[in-house]
């Protein structure tokens, strides 16, 4: 398959979520229910990369974010094949969202939170270039930037994914996964104000 | 901005990963922000925190953070001209606070003459703290002798850590192409450390828009 790979799940109901999708090592599986996605196990982290295509290392990853507020549900890069490994942008909190590396199962979050109000169907993406010391994450809220983060030494490739905390009702959809194009610049420590939107999504905070 | 090497929380489980105090200290719904680096194996980040005043103050009160520059930096132009200066310079209480926060975190400063400056003191910092993140990941493990070793106090001889830390240490340096042939159960940690800051070819450490 081509790169940029999607995934509508516009497909019957699937358990675990397969074919072109890994369950990432150490973590539940994901699963379709009427043409989204959610978690197997609830309060846990579900996660799945995409298997389909090999990725640059510098790659994206975006998720449509539907479902509830929280939920550390959002996109991944740079997920190891046989590892516990990878970097995520998901909601930790009521208004926040954070962007974190998860290394052989310890997670740690990078810098700080982002303050931002759960829409629905809003899109999360997380972007990554360059290695090692000077690995930059680029977080995106509806295609908005957000301030970058550094990334950590000798995480340097991998495939891209996405994670829900929730199994109990669709949390994911319509995701893509892609290379960062050549003409991308991703600049270390720009800085862009969250634009606050109207909150009306309930309150569910399961992990993080 | 104010540049601090601040303690993580957490334990680096899903709901507990480890995270800068920092994050319970700014407020970012008034703008406040920070990037970091961390060093795993002592659970410390350097930040670079951009805040109001009123949060620097809060961060000075809450007394965990060390202060890495002496004064709050508005442009890059200042904060080269802050890293680029002697550190002597600098006034003792802010140079003797740094030294001792640096040291209680296991951040050599011993090297550190007058004729040096802050750029110097962090360029070793985060190399120091990449040094702790190949341990923590190498691409394929974790190397937690290595990390063990890293643990360290910077006093301690090598010869009081286990031997699966020492051999963790000089079988890394071997791997990288260093010397660790001169090293002897009566060195100590610090030297050890300092050995690999000063001869691996490190590169430059992009931090805070700025090179080190």
């Amino acid at each position: 398959m081509a790169l940029p790979a999607t995934d509508d799940f516009n497909r019957a109901n699937e358990d675990p979520l397969a074919g072109n999708w890994t369950t990432v090592t150490g973590r539940n599986a994901l699963k379709i229910v009427s043409n989204a996605v959610r978690g197997t196990v609830d309060a846990t982290v579900n996660a799945s990369q995409w298997n389909a295509d090999t990725f640059a290392d510098d790659q994206y990853s975006q998720v449509k974010c539907v479902g509830t507020v929280g939920n550390a549900k959002g996109p991944m890069v740079r997920v190891a094949a046989a590892a516990n490994t990878f970097y995520t942008f998901i909601y930790n909190g009521t208004n926040t969202l954070g962007v974190y590396k998860c290394l052989a199962g310890t997670t740690t979050q990078i810098g700080a939170n982002y303050s931002h109000t759960f829409v629905q169907n809003e899109v999360l993406k997380l972007a990554v270039a360059g290695q090692d010391a000077d690995a930059v994450l680029t977080p995106y809220i509806n295609g908005v930037e957000q301030a970058t983060r550094a990334g950590v030494a000798t995480l340097n490739s991998g495939s891209a994914g996405m994670r829900t905390s929730d199994a109990d009702a669709s949390d994911l959809d319509d995701w893509e996964g892609g290379n960062v194009a050549g003409g991308e610049t991703i600049t270390p420590d720009k800085w862009h104000p969250v634009i606050e939107q109207p909150y009306f999504a309930k309150c569910e905070v399961i992990g993080y | 901005m104010k540049l601090y090497l601040a303690p993580q929380l957490g334990d680096g489980s899903d709901l507990n990963p480890y995270r800068s105090a920092l994050n319970d200290l700014i407020d970012i719904e008034a703008g406040d922000w920070f990037d970091e680096r961390d060093n795993p194996a002592r659970h410390v980040s350097i930040c670079n925190v951009h805040a109001s005043a009123a949060t620097h103050n809060n961060i000075a009160l809450d007394g965990r953070a060390v202060l890495l520059t002496p004064i709050d930096i508005l442009d890059q132009a200042t904060l080269q001209t802050v890293l680029d200066a002697p550190f002597s310079s600098w006034p003792v209480a802010f140079r003797t606070a740094a030294q001792d926060g640096l040291e209680a975190n296991g951040v050599s400063v011993a090297w550190v003459t007058g004729t040096n400056n802050l750029r110097d003191v962090i360029r070793y910092l985060l190399r120091g703290f990449v040094f702790a993140q190949m341990a923590d990941w190498d691409g394929s493990a974790r190397n937690l002798q290595l990390i063990g070793f890293l643990q360290g106090n910077l006093t301690a001889t090598v010869g009081s850590l286990t031997a699966q830390q020492r051999n963790a240490a000089k079988n890394w340096m071997t791997s990288k192409g260093l010397d660790s042939g001169w090293i002897t159960n009566a060195n100590t940690v610090r030297q050890v450390i300092h050995y690999v800051m000063e001869n691996l070819g490190w590169g430059q450490i992009p931090f805070a828009k700025e090179k080190f």
